[in-house]
């Protein structure tokens, strides 16, 4: 579904990414680790096509066609879909206008019928359930007054609505204390299938009990250097980063 | 360059012609005050850019232009019938004129009255005649000088009206008129004020309009005016609120139609624990020109004043926004909070903004800023991560920075046909709040 191959990309002058390799297959859930400053959120961004990162180098193919030649409403259009670490307030637009208007964009990108309000209502009554969200924070501007657990969650409810085929997950777990966590880690386990997959980027290991990668990726100094299988989340969360370092040092 | 000859003289014919066509009149108080008026606008003249309050306003197109006198006109209900708001008490002049047939006064309540200067008697209408002195500019001579018919709400003491009055003025095409609301909030009363202007038709025509608004102790007044003429419509609006200690004045001057438009809102903080709150909204495209001007003045202690303007400047639009806050050195403990904030979405807009601040008194809490930005970035990214097209996540951005004046009117009517109004111009579904 995904192959990054030798990605550079820097902000201003700052270079963060440093030749990352990586290959996502329909069906997986990847983790991203890593220390801060490491350039987890830079490489959520930079595939979501935020235009402040500029890449240098290397190439990022999304299901045969290459992601960084896109807009980023393309590329949420062909499926690649951005839970932020930092979900952004917008006074004045209703949520579920927000969603809506999201959706059917997508739709006519795909040639497909817009839904009309009632289909849309019916969608939105069953995903709703699956993130726990009131109804009253429907009505509201978008990310307006949320807490950070109902932004996350709106994150999250965002996502099952759209359907990516890619979903990333932007450090999701930052200040949410641990029902929230549940819930919001219930609504990605439901969304996860065989056609799908899931990039987890998180700083702590405590998120990967309740979603459980199939691959863990250790990110440092802009490159993948260590990657394994569930079990290298908890040996990072035993013996920290420095050990890794060390290793790649030597 | 304005010829302030050739304009004063084509004022006089038109002041003849309005004066040949009155009936009647002549001994009454109305014209011993147009006639005070025009011989008070003769000495006047027209402001150039010369005066610093005109600086980046030019009347030249307005003193070229020629109107006429107006006249009582029929028109017929759906002409303006979609401006009509739902359940409130609404007064329709037709090119100045109070029009009976359109109106409909039925749910006035008790305590209130709501009357058109043309239906009050002579006894009646002096009683409130000193109103109407001049102030020693051109516009507000020309007010007098052409006055006509005009509306005085009285509010009785204790008295909450909760119907909003809405007071439409529509004009025909070349007229000049004078539009004149004259209202008294009683203690502790409420009410809420709508004043619209519209134009029947397109073509040039031009508004002098004028308010004057006397709120007593814990008085509340919600005025919102909507200024949405044609795009060749010429409008002067001048507001002034009065306020007695403990009251209330909350106000949102929402200006999208008009060629040249300029308001001067006024208001005048007389005792102490008031709050006045002056909010505006403009949205020029093309090449309309929008001058917003405020004055508040902080006469005593412990008084609170709010004011938001926000724009939106499109094409080769121009606008000015200058905030005056004078503190008076008996009005400690004053906070005022002023700002002005512009979204240009061409290059080509100009926008002059002026904060202006006069501190007499040393314990008062006074803050004022002004932004002229784009759109935000993290916004539009945010938008388009989920799949919305730039174009629209560009109109969605520009909605939400309007909607947080449109926000603040307490009047749902209004709010809702502003939102209706605003999506137009954006081309949005209308089921954004839906």
């Amino acid at each position: 579904m995904l192959q990054i191959k030798n990605l550079h990309a820097k902000i201003e002058s700052n270079k963060i990414l440093r030749g990352l390799n990586l290959t996502v297959h329909a069906g997986e859930v990847h983790a991203i680790m890593g220390p801060n400053g490491s350039g987890k959120s830079t490489l959520a961004n930079v595939l979501a096509g935020k235009e402040d990162y500029e890449v240098t180098q290397g190439e990022v193919i999304f299901e045969g066609k290459n992601l960084l030649e896109l807009d980023p409403e393309d590329r949420a259009a062909e499926g690649v879909f951005l839970a932020f670490q930092y979900p952004v307030e917008i006074p004045g637009v209703n949520n579920t206008y927000f969603l809506k208007a999201a959706l059917n964009a997508i739709r006519k990108y795909r040639g497909e019928e817009p839904l009309d309000a009632i289909d849309f209502l019916k969608l939105v009554k069953d995903k709703m359930k699956l993130v726990e969200m009131g109804e009253e924070l429907l009505k509201r501007p978008v990310n307006e007054g949320f807490s950070g657990g109902e932004k996350k969650r709106n994150e999250i409810f965002q996502m099952t609505v759209l359907n990516p085929k890619l979903a990333i997950l932007d450090e999701t777990d930052s200040g949410l204390d641990i029902d929230a966590l549940k819930i919001v880690s219930n609504g990605v386990n439901k969304f996860r299938s065989k056609d799908n997959a899931t990039i987890v980027v998180t700083h702590y290991q405590r998120l990967l009990n309740y979603i459980v990668p199939d691959f863990v990726h250790v990110l440092m100094d802009g490159q993948i250097v260590k990657s394994g299988g569930k079990e290298l989340a908890y040996e990072l969360e035993e013996k920290g980063y420095d050990w890794i370092k060390e290793g790649v040092l030597a | 360059m304005i010829d302030q000859n050739e304009t004063k003289k084509n004022f006089s014919d038109l002041f003849s012609q309005f004066e040949s066509q009155l009936n009647g009149q002549k001994s009454s108080t109305r014209h011993a005050i147009r006639k005070i008026a025009f011989a008070e606008f003769l000495k006047l003249e027209f402001p150039t850019g010369k005066h610093e309050e005109w600086k980046y306003t030019n009347l030249e197109s307005l003193t070229k232009s020629k109107f006429k006198a107006p006249s009582p006109i029929k028109i017929e209900l759906p002409a303006i019938s979609n401006e009509f708001m739902p359940g409130a008490i609404r007064i329709v002049f037709v090119n100045g004129f109070f029009d009976k047939t359109l109106s409909d006064l039925s749910s006035v309540p008790k305590g209130t009255t709501i009357k058109p200067f043309s239906q009050m008697n002579e006894k009646e209408f002096e009683s409130i005649s000193p109103v109407f002195g001049t102030k020693g500019d051109v516009f507000s001579a020309i007010h007098g000088a052409f006055l006509e018919d005009g509306l005085y709400v009285e509010i009785s003491d204790k008295t909450a009206v909760e119907a909003p009055v809405q007071i439409i003025f529509v004009s025909e095409s070349g007229v000049l008129t004078q539009p004149c609301v004259f209202g008294q909030i009683g203690e502790l009363a409420q009410c809420t004020i709508v004043e619209d202007y519209i134009s029947l038709e397109q073509g040039v025509h031009f508004t002098n309009a004028r308010s004057e608004f006397h709120i007593k102790e814990a008085g509340i007044l919600h005025h919102y005016r909507f200024q949405n003429e044609n795009l060749s419509a010429f409008h002067i609006g001048h507001t002034t609120l009065t306020q007695e200690k403990r009251s209330t004045a909350d106000t949102a001057n929402i200006c999208f139609g008009g060629a040249m438009t300029r308001n001067l809102t006024t208001a005048l903080l007389n005792g102490e624990h008031i709050e006045s709150t002056l909010n505006g909204l403009y949205m020029p495209t093309g090449s309309q020109h929008v001058d917003n001007r405020t004055v508040i003045h902080h006469k005593k202690p412990n008084c609170n004043s709010h004011e938001l303007y926000k724009g939106i400047m499109n094409d080769k639009s121009t606008a000015v926004f200058n905030g005056k806050i004078f503190v008076h050195q008996d009005a400690q403990k004053t906070d005022a909070k002023q700002s002005n904030n512009n979204l240009l979405l061409s290059p080509d807009a100009t926008i002059n903004t002026k904060p202006q601040l006069e501190i007499f008194a040393d314990d008062v809490k006074c803050t004022h800023g002004a932004t002229v930005g784009r759109l935000d970035e993290k916004g539009m990214f945010y938008l388009k991560s989920r799949g919305i097209r730039h174009a629209e996540a560009q109109n969605l951005m520009t909605l939400a920075f309007a909607e947080e004046v449109v926000t603040k009117i307490k009047c749902e009517p209004l709010r809702n046909r502003l939102d209706t109004e605003i999506k137009k111009r954006f081309g949005l579904e209308e089921s954004i709040n839906a």
